[in-house]
């Protein structure tokens, strides 16, 4: 179980990547969290976040994907890959054991905070907006 | 004590060491030279006596000779590379880079090595057409096709086992994605890729795996299969090259000369100018090395070797079951059933030796490779742009509308131009020849896409834009 960082540390409309760990926690703008692998699923390469076009790219075969992991370019045959998001008292955490697979994107998949969390910043990674205009490195 | 004059006197040493190894002296007639090339180990691989038709250099080309050369080449810098290499993710990188700065002429070394491996799959794939296009493969030579087949994979393996050894980006990728792809082969797809890989990642036991296959496995498998396929020429006897209009050659009618000096010569001369090119051009061209495995971050765009590209460019278009499993089957079962389906039984359509079969083979031959190269680049930019089928049929798995639909319907407009073909009156053998040519040449402008063609991301570019 990896501790991301606290709710209040990932803005709402946010992607932040995880190398080490080989995940993107991403915040939506309703507020609802969700961890992506950034391993593609068609063979294995990784992709990244084309902030410019919104969208995950794979370098390997051209595969692209939405923020929420659907295909909006094949040939990758199923979504990305997700890992299942906890918040517990006020923290992010991700459990990077288990992959889970999947056939269709949910929007079940995403884990909202309990209302009233505290709001206080910590030190947490960098944090991507969506739409920065630049390519994620 | 009295000097024993019945003992009969003994040559010199030198001569019986040599004469230990030939029993012979060297010979000076015909004979004696067809004698020596049934009585030795390697070149009894010959006959003691060919067609002087069959040594015409505009019909072989040579290039199964070149390509034993370039094998040749390859064992002896394989085997000095195998004194310096390390395979092992931390030191393979490490090791390459010292072979090339610190070992005396080790960057000449790995680069004949390397330059070598590659054209030798252009000199597989050369000979591979020339005796498709002669009809070289008919019967009694059908057994032999599959023996140059086999070799070709074997070939193709060792390319690519091969370029994961400097355990830089390239070979990172590629073996990541390959051993990948293994995961899609019905049923025994995971147990493949887990003997190959041993884990969830590329590491440690994927390199040793592949340098095993490289260093132990594979060559010693092209040495038996070369041998055997070289034996069964003289078996099966040489091919004749034939002019369009040319009757069946009546064999017991040719000119024969000897195996030694006619065929040897010409074996020795292409071999040693094969070195000498191999030499020059490596001496000036260095391989290819890429920056270090890095496996948070593929290259962007991610290519394989070019000789994969025509793979990877199929790999965007079509779901990777079709890719993996479906299309090397096919390609398989083609190739390897075609002698036994290609030939017309009867004498007076013999075809053996003929450039192209006939006229009609001529023609058909240079249409449907415009066809060819015309027809799949129009398919990949329709595709890019337009074409959008698992968008199309959103309720369908992607096997299906990115996989089934598309790839089942190449295959059914191939068969109808398959009969089309018959019923103006191409012979099997012409038919077999023109899709032949057709899918060849749709490969070959697929790897010409991919390799000049595509830029970041994979997107279609013009080469002389970026």
């Amino acid at each position: 179980m990896l501790i991301a960082g606290l709710v209040s540390d990932f803005p709402p409309g946010t992607i932040t990547p995880f190398e080490q760990a080989r995940f993107f926690l991403i915040r939506f703008a309703d507020g609802g969290f969700l961890a992506l692998s950034v391993v593609c699923p068609h063979l294995a390469c990784v992709v990244g976040w084309d902030g410019a076009r919104g969208r995950f790219t794979c370098p390997c075969h051209g595969s692209e994907f939405e923020r929420d992991g659907r295909v909006v370019n094949p040939p990758a045959p199923r979504p990305l890959d997700r890992y299942t998001v906890l918040i517990e008292n006020d923290r992010v955490k991700v459990d990077t054991r288990q992959v889970l697979r999947r056939t269709q994107t949910d929007a079940a998949d995403l884990v909202y905070a309990p209302s009233g969390a505290a709001d206080t910043a910590s030190h947490a990674p960098p944090v991507v907006p969506f739409h920065p205009g630049q390519p994620n490195p | 004590m009295e000097h024993d004059q019945s003992q009969p006197r003994q040559p010199g040493l030198l001569t019986r060491i040599r004469r230990s190894i030939w029993r012979e002296p060297w010979p000076e007639t015909d004979r004696g030279r067809m004698r020596l090339t049934l009585n030795d180990l390697i070149l009894h691989l010959h006959a003691p006596r060919v067609p002087r038709r069959a040594l015409r250099v505009t019909y072989s080309y040579g290039l199964g000779i070149i390509a034993i050369a370039l094998f040749l080449i390859l064992g002896f810098t394989g085997v000095l590379l195998a004194f310096v290499y390390t395979p092992s993710p931390d030191k393979a990188y490490a090791s390459i880079l010292s072979l090339q700065s610190q070992v005396w002429i080790g960057a000449l070394v790995r680069n004949l090595h390397h330059w070598s491996g590659n054209l030798l799959l252009i000199v597989s794939v050369l000979h591979m057409l020339r005796v498709f296009y002669t009809a070289a493969f008919h019967p009694p030579r059908e057994f032999n096709w599959l023996l140059g087949l086999s070799l070709l994979v074997l070939v193709a393996l060792s390319n690519f086992t091969g370029y994961l050894m400097p355990w830089d980006q390239l070979a990172y990728w590629a073996t990541t994605i390959s051993t990948s792809m293994l995961g899609y082969i019905p049923l025994v797809g995971d147990s493949i890729q887990h003997f190959l890989v041993g884990g969830s990642e590329i590491g440690e036991f994927a390199l040793r795996t592949f340098f095993a296959f490289h260093i132990v496995v594979l060559p010693p498998l092209m040495i038996i299969i070369i041998s055997y396929h070289l034996w069964r020429i003289r078996k099966d006897t040489f091919s004749l090259p034939r002019g369009l209009d040319e009757p069946p050659i009546d064999r017991r009618r040719i000119e024969r000369v000897t195996t030694i000096p006619h065929l040897i010569t010409l074996e020795l001369a292409l071999g040693l100018a094969t070195l000498a090119l191999m030499i020059a051009w490596s001496t000036w061209v260095d391989a290819p090395l890429e920056d270090a495995a890095n496996p948070a971050h593929p290259p962007n765009p991610a290519k394989a070797a070019w000789y994969f590209m025509g793979f990877q460019e199929l790999l965007l278009h079509f779901h990777p079951v079709i890719v993996t499993v479906v299309i090397p089957v096919l390609t398989a079962a083609g190739l390897f059933l075609l002698p036994y389906v290609d030939a017309d039984p009867r004498p007076e359509r013999d075809v053996t030796g003929v450039w192209f079969r006939s006229r009609r083979g001529r023609r058909l031959a240079a249409l449907n490779a415009l066809a060819g190269i015309g027809v799949t680049a129009a398919l990949v930019v329709l595709d890019e742009f337009w074409l959008d089928l698992p968008g199309l049929f959103p309720s369908l798995p992607t096997v299906i509308s990115n996989g089934a639909i598309p790839f089942g319907a190449i295959l059914w407009l191939l068969g109808v131009y398959y009969w089309v073909l018959g019923r103006r009156g191409a012979t099997r053998s012409e038919r077999n020849l023109a899709l032949f040519t057709l899918l060849f040449m749709a490969f070959v402008t697929l790897t010409v896409i991919g390799v000049f063609f595509r830029g970041e991301n994979m997107a279609l570019v013009l080469p002389w834009t970026t």
